[in-house]
């Protein structure tokens, strides 16, 4: 009777594994993209306004915040008027470089921002061959510059 | 001091009757808060944020203007206070841009705090604000009017601290703006940044700081300015491996919770006491002339002439050469033929060292510094202790000056003055050649012939010779019985004196305290206006034979040690020709100078911002400075350098590898530095060193008068008297080696700096 | 450029204060009197007397609307524009003006006559609206009665 109970598990153990087997959990990436939810956090993006002006101002929340330091700021000083200028106001970042060898993906420089300027954007491909290519610089990050990776898709 | 009894939320508290309620209440521990109350500027009730309940007085009263008196019942705490001062937030806040992200002052602006303790969620005001750009009110000074909360704190300190009066407010109500003195409503003024520093609001920014940090990104490191004799401390921002701004406003002032929770929660440990000298002044070159530091010009490696061209070198090498050739010069020509010459900006430790290095290693007697002015007299027959300058301000209320500008070569002995005449109506009498700006607060001024100071002295120092002294100075007789009333009646007197004052003339100064001190009991203190942050420290130190003239190089001396000294700018250019008769030639720089250019070694040398040290200021107080920058070029402190040269000859200097190592050996050694230590330094802040007084039996008077009459009879007796005032900036407008690498001066002046010379690599 | 006898007056008020600075007040007013306006160079010249630097001066001139920077007209009619005599009609009578005189307010009549402003309240509230012309008061007005005072005026 025993080996009739241990047969009759391991059938309905192995009933499970095949039940499951046509379904497909493997994404192939990357010839398929990869499902993100809305709300996950990859790379950041720099934001611009409705007329393209970074909306950045160089407060330095973001960096302060950073519980990685993974952020440098330089600011600088635009005194053009609006439409001519680099930046929603006089403000604006000469540098801003995230190092993705530090960052922890925990958004908080997002929270920290004033002006909405920075979000996590969804690009995760973050691998590089030198430390120096994991220093992003403002030009790699801004959402006129950033192109979000063909191997990905966001859940509606 | 009559002592009132007042009641502050019940509790009980003694104050001298008089006393504002404001800083009565601050030291019971009730804080009140506040944007137009500044210590010791007049009160101007503007900003209402201070209202208190007074029991018996119909409305809420201002603390700030409230004095207090016997049985005054004061509340600072009540729903009735908190919804005034709400009020008040949001009334200040009706037309204050919310643009703090791009204000400099985020993160230590006084209205931020009120707004978050005091103010009310919601602003009540929705209407549009009436927006107006920033713009500059001078090369260093912008002005965003719509920040401006006007409490008038840029105003008083203009016209108390400076005497500038270059600010004031046009218009009323809404339409209220500061404006400068010039029509077109910017600055002609000293440039000095108190008004930024004071300003509650980021209303008023300095250029050299704007934008370029925050305040939780920046470390205060507190030292000692390196310009003037007076000493200033400081505090240095650095941010990122640059220092980007100086100040020293006085945060034990203010609210506890404020300075500790916010202004030191990212930098430094709390500072728990602020007994600086300069209490919260600073002049323009302190406040926007330290970016010198920062220079991509600094020397960053040795430079060692080869085939005639100064090239990059190592310091094994540099450090070699330089031992090698020395030993040889000694070797051929003896010790004589060496020449040590330290600068007077550099530490006490580096100028005992070279000292120690010319005495002992070399055994030359040219051991010695580049001064403008020999004081060395002066300090000889010093018969009273030297003034600082808290003494000055609080303790003396007869002041005189006789020569000297100190508005433009020492701004904070002018500060003092002032404070002297505005806070306890100390008497300052002047005497000088030239009209002197930004004093006018002098109850009485001596308009004297140029070059006729020695006359001056000698009237004070004997009765019978007013009648020569008239002649010489263009005063009348009575003028000069009136100043030696002035000095020879005054229970406790301030001396100060001026750079014009030279020879027997310097002496007179230092034995008149003497003779005032003998005739009965008074107080005499004596302050001479040194040029530089450690004139009387390269003394101290012992760098005190003659000076060179440029003929003796070539004949006589042979190798000359240059420590930090431009001797072609400062002594002209006859030493182009000296030190390329010598047949070696060392320098330290931070810049290549016009003489480093001629060196045959040049060494690079660490600024006043990367060092640990002490400097001893014109009254003879040693104070720290303190290293606030990290490593950005191969360069060693000169105490290092020298050791290693020294080390390379076979000699131990004893350094043992710090500067307070160094310092323990000045304190063995050096006359009145017993007992300083940087331990104390840190706890003190400053500390006076004892000077050796000459008793007045020693100094052969009649000599003296001999000698000062023969000064006085040298005078030129037909120089006319100089009507026009010296040039505002005459003296800190002018570019120095330290100043004409700072971007910002350059900028603002139009100063035509050479290009540095291109170093081959 | 001022009269001797203007001058004479101005030593008089001065000597009248134990602090320079407190003469500032009566001392513009004289010179105003004197010249119509403060120009630059009486500012300059009061700072002098005063021992007070032009932007003192200045900035005192600039807070006071009775202090006039530029020639006016030889009537200043001031409006008051305040709460009481905006609910009693005082626009309407700054209107009427307005038309009447074919001026804005801060404008100078051609001829130099009349200058137009508005001011803050005069301290009229009770018989408002309420104006003033030169330092003479006029309330209770409506459109005929400005009409009246304006033709009455020499």
């Amino acid at each position: 009777m025993r080996v009739l109970d241990v047969v009759k598990a391991i059938a309905q153990g192995l009933a499970t594994t095949f039940r499951h087997l046509p379904d497909r959990v493997t994404t192939q990436y990357p010839d398929e993209p990869v499902r993100l939810e809305r709300r996950f956090r990859g790379q950041h993006i720099l934001h611009v306004d409705e007329n393209g002006r970074e909306k950045c101002v160089a407060c330095f929340l973001c960096a302060i915040a950073c519980p990685a330091d993974a952020i440098y700021i330089e600011a600088a000083e635009d005194l053009r008027p609006y439409p001519e200028r680099i930046g929603v106001d006089i403000r604006y970042a000469r540098v801003y470089d995230i190092d993705y060898g530090k960052c922890i993906f925990c958004g908080f420089c997002e929270e920290a921002c004033p002006k909405d300027a920075i979000t996590m954007g969804p690009n995760f491909e973050l691998a590089w061959y030198t430390r120096e290519d994991m220093i992003k610089h403002k030009e790699d990050l801004l959402i006129t510059r950033q192109r979000v990776s063909p191997h990905l898709e966001i859940a509606p | 001091m009559e002592t009132v009894k007042v009641i502050i939320n019940g509790k009980e508290v003694e104050a001298p009757k008089g006393k504002l309620l404001l800083e009565v209440c601050f030291d019971a521990g009730f804080p009140i808060p506040n944007f137009c109350y500044y210590k010791d500027l007049p009160p101007q009730a503007a900003c209402r944020m201070c209202l208190v309940r007074i029991e018996k007085m119909g409305r809420l009263q201002t603390a700030c203007t409230m004095r207090v008196s016997e049985g005054m019942v004061v509340t600072t705490e009540s729903e009735e206070i908190r919804r005034a001062r709400m009020a008040m937030v949001d009334f200040i806040l009706a037309n204050h841009p919310l643009d703090c992200p791009v204000c400099d002052k985020g993160g230590e602006c006084e209205l931020q705090w009120m707004a978050m303790n005091y103010g009310d969620l919601l602003a009540r005001f929705d209407e549009q604000k009436d927006a107006t750009g920033e713009y500059p009110l001078s090369p260093f000074i912008w002005l965003d009017p719509q920040r401006c909360i006007l409490c008038y704190r840029c105003i008083r300190v203009c016209d108390e601290w400076v005497e500038n009066h270059a600010l004031g407010v046009r218009g009323r109500g809404a339409h209220s703006v500061i404006v400068g003195n010039r029509p077109d409503g910017t600055l002609a003024c000293e440039h000095c940044g108190n008004c930024v520093e004071v300003c509650p609001v980021g209303a008023l920014t300095s250029t050299n700081f704007r934008f370029r940090a925050r305040p939780w990104d920046i470390r205060d490191t507190v030292t000692t300015c390196t310009y003037c004799s007076d000493g200033c401390q400081l505090r240095l921002s650095v941010r990122d491996g640059r220092v980007v701004r100086a100040w020293a406003k006085d945060l034990t002032k203010m609210d506890a919770e404020f300075a500790n929770k916010v202004l030191f929660s990212f930098r430094t440990a709390p500072e728990t006491r602020h007994n600086w000298i300069n209490e919260e002044f600073l002049c323009l070159k302190g406040r926007y002339g330290n970016e010198f530091v920062n220079s991509p010009d600094r020397l960053r490696v040795p430079l060692l002439r080869r085939n005639g061209r100064l090239e990059p070198a190592t310091w094994e090498e540099a450090l070699k050469y330089v031992a090698q050739r020395i030993l040889e010069i000694k070797r051929t020509y003896g010790p004589e033929s060496i020449a040590c010459i330290g600068s007077p900006r550099l530490t006490n430790e580096d100028l005992y060292v070279l000292a120690k290095f010319g005495r002992q290693v070399l055994e030359t007697p040219h051991v010695t510094h580049a001064m403008d002015v020999d004081w060395r007299p002066f300090f000889k027959r010093l018969t009273v202790p030297l003034l600082t300058q808290p003494e000055l301000r609080e303790q003396m209320p007869t002041i005189l000056l006789i020569g000297g500008n100190p508005p433009e070569y020492n701004p904070l002995t002018a500060y003092s003055l002032r404070a002297a005449v505005h806070r306890h109506g100390a008497r300052l009498y002047i005497v000088s050649a030239r009209p002197i700006g930004r004093l006018q607060v002098a109850t009485r001024f001596f308009h004297i012939r140029p070059g006729s100071e020695p006359a001056v002295w000698l009237a004070l120092l004997d009765e019978g010779e007013v009648e020569r002294a008239a002649e010489a100075t263009l005063l009348t007789r009575e003028e000069l019985y009136e100043l030696r009333r002035f000095v020879w009646e005054a229970d406790r007197l301030a001396l100060l004196v001026g750079r014009e004052v030279t020879g027997p003339a310097l002496e007179a100064a230092a034995v008149l305290g003497g003779m005032l001190q003998a005739k009965g009991e008074r107080i005499v203190r004596v302050l001479p206006l040194l040029r530089f942050n450690n004139s009387l420290g390269a003394l101290d130190m012992g760098l005190v034979a003659e000076m060179l003239v440029p003929e003796q190089v070539g004949p006589q001396i042979k190798a000359l040690y240059l420590m930090g000294c431009d001797l072609v700018r400062f002594y002209g250019d006859a030493w182009r020709q000296a030190l390329a008769r010598a047949e070696l030639v060392v320098a330290h720089e931070l810049f290549l100078t016009r003489t480093a250019e001629l060196a045959h070694v040049v060494l690079p040398a660490m600024s006043f911002a990367e060092l640990d040290g002490t400097f001893t200021n014109n009254a003879g107080q040693v104070q720290r400075i303190r290293r606030a920058l990290g490593v950005a070029g191969d360069w060693r402190p000169d105490w290092m350098i020298i050791d290693q040269i020294a080390a390379k000859m076979g000699a131990d200097l004893g350094c043992r590898h710090s500067a307070a190592n160094i310092f323990r050996e000045i304190a063995e050694t050096i006359p009145g530095y017993q007992g300083i230590t940087y331990a104390r330094l840190n706890e003190e802040g400053a500390i006076q060193t004892e000077r050796p007084l000459m008793p007045l039996e020693v100094i052969d008077r009649a000599r003296l008068l001999e000698r000062l009459r023969a000064q006085v009879e040298a005078i030129d007796h037909t120089a006319e008297r100089l009507q026009e005032p010296a040039p505002l900036g005459i003296g800190l407008f002018e570019p120095g080696t330290l100043t004409e690498h700072v971007p910002l001066l350059r900028q603002a002046f139009g100063w035509d700096v050479r290009e540095s010379v291109e170093v081959s690599r | 450029m001022l009269s001797a006898g203007a001058k004479e007056k101005i030593q008089r008020i001065i000597a009248r204060y134990p602090v320079k600075r407190s003469a500032l007040l009566p001392v513009l007013f004289v010179v105003q009197e004197e010249l119509g306006y403060l120009p630059d160079e009486a500012l300059h010249e009061v700072a002098r007397w005063l021992d007070l630097t032009f932007l003192d001066v200045e900035t005192v001139v600039s807070f006071y609307t009775m202090f006039h920077r530029r020639p006016i007209g030889r009537y200043h009619i001031q409006v008051c524009r305040n709460v009481s005599c905006y609910l009693c009609g005082g626009d309407a009578i700054r209107e009427h003006l307005e038309r009447r005189l074919g001026i804005r307010p801060g404008e100078t009549t051609p001829d130099g006559r009349f200058t137009l402003s508005e001011v803050e309240c005069i301290g009229a509230c009770s018989w408002a609206p309420a104006m003033q012309i030169n330092f003479t008061f006029y309330h209770h007005l409506t459109p005929e009665r400005v009409d009246e005072i304006l033709a009455s005026l020499p």
